[in-house]
């Protein structure tokens, strides 16, 4: 830290030593629900996360005071790549491309019980496709009807793995 | 050693078994492509397909399936950043990033040449030596296991670039996420909240799922898509030049991994962290490493087949697995009226004989198999982006499923996918963390057995030559950053200048 | 043109509507001739390649050989030493179509966590179809022949043992020779062959093995076996020649089950089709085949038997942990 470079701290980078931080505190201190050594005088379960959980605190610490010193522009340690190369409306339409992408595969994890595996995952992606990346319908309907085949042949035909069916499982039917 | 080989030449080369072993590569190859199914799974899920078979042809087959999906692994790593087996992760790291300059066919067809060298390699010493490896192994107590971890987690000073205490945060990140779940040591439920789920810990191959392929993807799609990749011809071969720089890495990246995989437990994945550490510290290019370097694809890949041969050195020889797949295929040896055990290489000659030739083959077929193939899979690059990124979506949350059977897998994935994308936006290094979850549990493991064995005499016993060697290794790594900062500033470096630009496209893997 | 965003928050709000008025909580009464359809999970709670695993895959071939119009899949959800797919199984309640495989962690799990949340009580039991014992092995330089010299020579000086594991086998027999005055000092292991691994390093000297896994060591001569800790002598050759810890004087006995199960709360058609057709199963070669390579002591058990077996054993583990 001989001429560290001025500029301003950055508040998301701040944040995220900070979280760093606290998540060591917070294993530190959860430890200390598990013993220190066994009966028979060996090493217990408390000693690797009290002492990695304290090292991160204090790690943690040290990051966040370098950063708030004026922080340090070097390679490797903190959001070199800015958002300036996009335009605000640019940046809009991104961000919310990300929560809808993100949402959907939220969605999708939900619906699997339901719809089963496969088609949870066809249906995602004819969503995405058609509908979040407005691909033409024939090319998005073609693209999720591979998917489904491909995934279909190798996973259950190939490998027999018991994918969940959801309602579609005729076990649900045989019972009604 | 001649008429053994002789033997098995004569067991192994029948049309039936080249025909099986080809059907085992391939199978293998696709299960290593697929994310999360690994070869540990796949052969356990084929035992049951191979009951009709003679012994050798099944064993034949299942290694085939072990072989073909440390291949496959690495397709999926190089080209979607999404490692198809947890050994795969390092190749995520520079295979991805030559991907992303429109060289993936030289990655691919580097990895699978380096592959293929290592495991030639790996086999004549499998075969040459294997009963003198497996008793030097046997020397490896937990003391000497707990001076390889302490090596493994110095490695983290190789893997942090120049932000030391922000890798060595990552590094104890990872550790403590491997804290989560029932210990090996007092059997204790650590951190589970009550969570059955939890209990078998956080599940590694979907943290890294969702962290690399996941976390990249949400990455990209900030960056606005990225463009389709069109690599002309000429970029899709090897150059002289590809096959020299890949020469001594490849080698280094057998030792290490040889070494490594004689060891029982010690792993695969390690190795391949370790022959990335080793590159970092000793190539001649290590400042490229990180941004799309040959020697940080071949390396790891040559590493890890060698360790994933070097298994079977315990495996045959004492009939003691070396590995996650190598405990299933033991249990598959029972299967078909096999008894495992240090008589096995006596009592079955032509089995063993058999199936070591068939390693052989089975690389071989490997080799033909893709070479040729490298440059097309190059070409899926140029999918468009808006129908690319829902496939990774769709194989990664279908690979996680698959691993334990289980939506808890599915949701892993999701969440450390956000962990991810912020990590990258960030510009937080990954490395370091996979180490940290990695060598975590086998570092509490060997510190608990090593605690014990040390009784009242303390931490004596970690005074053997074997330990002291490798700590005195480990104290040479953590320094290197001082010694090599001083050669830093005798040499000025030019290329270092202008690489900020492409740094948009590019992770954090300094 | 609507918003993806808003479409996707719709979903999930109606995803979630869905998953929690599910069509599955309604359970109409089950036909006197039902019968298993489809494909029938065969849930094992550990990972593939071991003892579990191996059982899991021949009762699913005896019951596939049986060719009964359904298909008998075996299904790994490992993870925990088993408290996760018993959890995950747990969920199944009702459901007649499914089989669970376990064996004596179901007993001892429950009692060393008290937060998993099922016992063996939380399944039907079916039938109970081998039991298994456990050795006791040790270097073959080692300065003791039997159990008891062992439990002696440990009261004199530092032994010390291997074990795999806090709920499994290997604790049960170091449990019972402590019980015997025994004092060891006990290096935690991941697996019985890292046990095994330690043992032919030298970096431990005596350790629990199962009958199968030991028997190549001592053929090979490497390892030595102190007792076995079964009811009755191995009728293997190797293994006929190790006296039985109580022929040495010693009241210690280890006994594992391995047992198939139906899920919690099925119909009492369901669980009669399943012991007769089970049983039916274990008719076949391959499944006496399996008996004779893992070296399993035969057991057939069933419905009410096996549910009072596994009270005995429950009341005898309580007294181990």
């Amino acid at each position: 830290m001989s001429s560290p470079v001025p500029a301003v701290p950055r508040r998301p980078v701040t944040l995220a030593y900070g979280v760093i931080a606290a998540l060591g505190a917070a294993f530190c201190v959860g430890s200390f629900a598990y013993d220190w050594s066994n009966e028979d005088g060996s090493i217990g379960s408390a000693v690797l996360p009290r002492v990695t959980g304290l090292l991160l605190l204090l790690v943690g610490l040290w990051l966040v005071r370098q950063e708030l010193r004026g922080g340090s522009v070097r390679e490797g340690d903190g959001l070199v790549v800015a958002d300036e190369d996009h335009s605000p409306d640019e940046a809009r339409h991104i961000r919310r491309k990300l929560v809808t992408v993100v949402a959907t595969m939220v969605v999708t994890a939900l619906v699997i019980p339901i719809l089963g595996l496969l088609l949870s995952l066809t249906l995602m992606t004819l969503f995405l496709t058609a509908v979040v990346e407005k691909q033409s319908l024939l090319r998005s309907l073609l693209v999720s009807a591979m998917t489904f085949g491909v995934s279909y042949l190798i996973f259950v035909a190939l490998l027999r793995i018991p994918l969940p069916l959801g309602l579609l499982d005729p076990a649900v039917w045989s019972v009604l | 050693m001649i008429e053994n080989l002789q033997i098995g030449f004569e067991a192994a080369l029948s049309a039936e078994n080249v025909l099986w072993c080809f059907v085992g590569v391939l199978l293998g190859t696709i299960i290593g492509i697929l994310p999360g199914l690994g070869s540990a799974t796949g052969v356990a899920i084929l035992i049951p397909v191979t009951l009709t078979f003679s012994p050798l042809t099944a064993l034949i087959m299942l290694a085939g399936i072990y072989h073909g999906a440390q291949f496959g692994a690495t397709i999926t790593a190089i080209l979607i950043a999404t490692p198809g087996e947890a050994s795969s992760v390092i190749s995520t790291l520079d295979g991805y990033q030559m991907a992303r300059k429109g060289r993936a066919g030289p990655a691919l067809a580097i990895s699978a040449l380096g592959a293929f060298v290592s495991a030639m390699v790996s086999l004549v010493a499998l075969m040459a030596v294997a009963p003198f490896f497996a008793h030097l192994a046997l020397d490896f107590g937990p003391p000497e296991m707990l001076a390889i971890m302490i090596l493994g987690l110095c490695t983290i000073v190789v893997f942090s670039g120049r932000n030391l205490p922000l890798g060595l945060a990552m590094g104890l990140i990872g550790v403590l996420i491997a804290c989560i779940g029932v210990d090996v040591g007092s059997g204790t439920a650590r951190y589970t909240f009550g969570s059955v789920e939890l209990f078998g810990g956080v599940p590694f191959v979907e943290v890294m799922i969702g962290l690399f392929a996941i976390g990249e993807l949400l990455n990209q799609l900030h960056l606005g898509m990225a463009a389709p990749i069109k690599a002309r011809f000429r970029d899709l071969l090897l150059t002289k030049q590809d096959l020299k720089r890949a020469t001594a890495p490849t080698a280094r990246g057998t030792v290490i991994g040889f070494l490594l995989g004689c060891l029982p437990g010690a792993g695969t994945t390690l190795a391949s962290f370790m022959a990335y550490g080793a590159e970092k510290t000793f190539s001649r290019n290590r400042k490229k490493l990180g941004t799309g370097a040959i020697e940080g694809v071949v390396a790891p890949d040559a590493a890890t087949n060698a360790a994933s041969n070097a298994n079977f050195i315990p495996t045959l020889a004492l009939g003691v697995p070396g590995g996650a797949t190598t405990a299933v295929l033991l249990g598959a040896f029972l299967v078909y009226g096999i008894q495992p055990g240090p008589l096995l290489f006596e009592n079955q000659p032509e089995l063993v004989w058999g199936l070591l030739v068939s390693f052989f083959i089975g690389n071989v077929l490997l080799l033909v198999l893709n070479l040729p193939l490298a440059p097309v899979f190059a070409q899926l690059l140029r999918i468009r982006y808006a129908f690319m990124y829902p496939l990774i979506i769709v194989t990664s949350l279908l690979g996680a499923y698959s691993v334990k059977n289980s939506m808890f897998s599915v949701w892993v994935v999701i969440i450390f996918g956000l962990v991810g994308y912020a990590m990258k936006r960030l510009n937080f290094p990954m490395a370091p963390l996979v180490l940290g979850l990695v060598i975590g549990p086998l570092f509490e493991k060997a510190l608990v057995q090593t605690s014990v064995l040390a009784g009242d005499d303390g931490f004596a016993v970690l005074a053997t030559p074997a330990t002291l060697t490798i700590l005195v290794l480990a104290a040479t790594l953590v320094t290197s950053p001082l010694w090599r900062g001083r050669l830093r500033r005798r040499t000025p470096n030019a290329p270092e200048q202008g690489k900020a630009k492409d740094h948009a496209e590019k992770g954090s893997h300094e | 043109m609507k918003s993806p965003l808003r479409t996707s928050c719709c979903l999930a709000l109606v995803a979630v509507l869905l998953s929690s008025c599910s069509v599955l909580s309604v359970k109409p009464p089950v036909p006197p001739d039902w019968t298993p359809r489809g494909s029938v999970p065969v849930m094992v709670a550990m990972a593939p390649g071991g003892g579990s695993d191996r059982s899991a895959r021949v009762i699913a071939q005896t019951l596939n050989e049986l060719d009964l119009g359904f298909d008998a899949n075996v299904e790994n959800k490992d993870g925990g030493s088993g408290a996760v797919g018993w959890a995950t199984f747990m969920s199944e309640e009702g459901n007649g179509n499914t089989l669970l495989i376990a064996e004596t962690a179901l007993n001892t799990l429950p009692l060393v966590y008290e937060d998993v949340p099922f016992t063996y009580k939380s399944f039907t039991p079916l039938v109970m179809f081998a039991k298994d014992s456990r050795m006791v092995v040790a270097r073959k330089d080692a300065p003791y022949n039997t159990c008891p010299e062992l439990v002696e020579a440990s009261a004199d000086h530092r032994v010390i043992a291997g074990s795999s594991g806090r709920t499994g086998a290997d604790a049960l027999v170091t449990g019972e020779l402590e019980k015997a005055g025994g004092t060891f000092d006990i290096v935690p292991y991941g697996s019985t062959g890292e046990v095994l691994t330690g043992l032919l390093g030298g970096q431990i000297e005596v350790a629990p093995a199962s009958a199968a896994s030991a028997k190549p060591y001592l053929e090979s001569g490497d390892f030595k076996a102190l007792c076995t800790l079964s009811e009755d002598r191995y009728e293997d050759p190797v293994l006929a020649d190790v006296p039985t810890a109580i022929e040495q004087g010693m009241d210690a006995t280890v006994v594992m089950w391995r047992g198939v199960f139906g899920a919690g709360d099925i119909a009492d058609v369901q669980r009669r089709y399943w012991i007769d057709k089970i049983e039916e199963g274990m008719r076949s070669q391959t499944y006496r085949d399996y008996l004779e390579a893992d070296m399993l002591i035969p057991a057939n058990l069933s419905g009410e038997e096996f549910a009072s077996y596994l009270d005995d054993y429950d009341a005898r583990m309580r007294e181990v942990f």
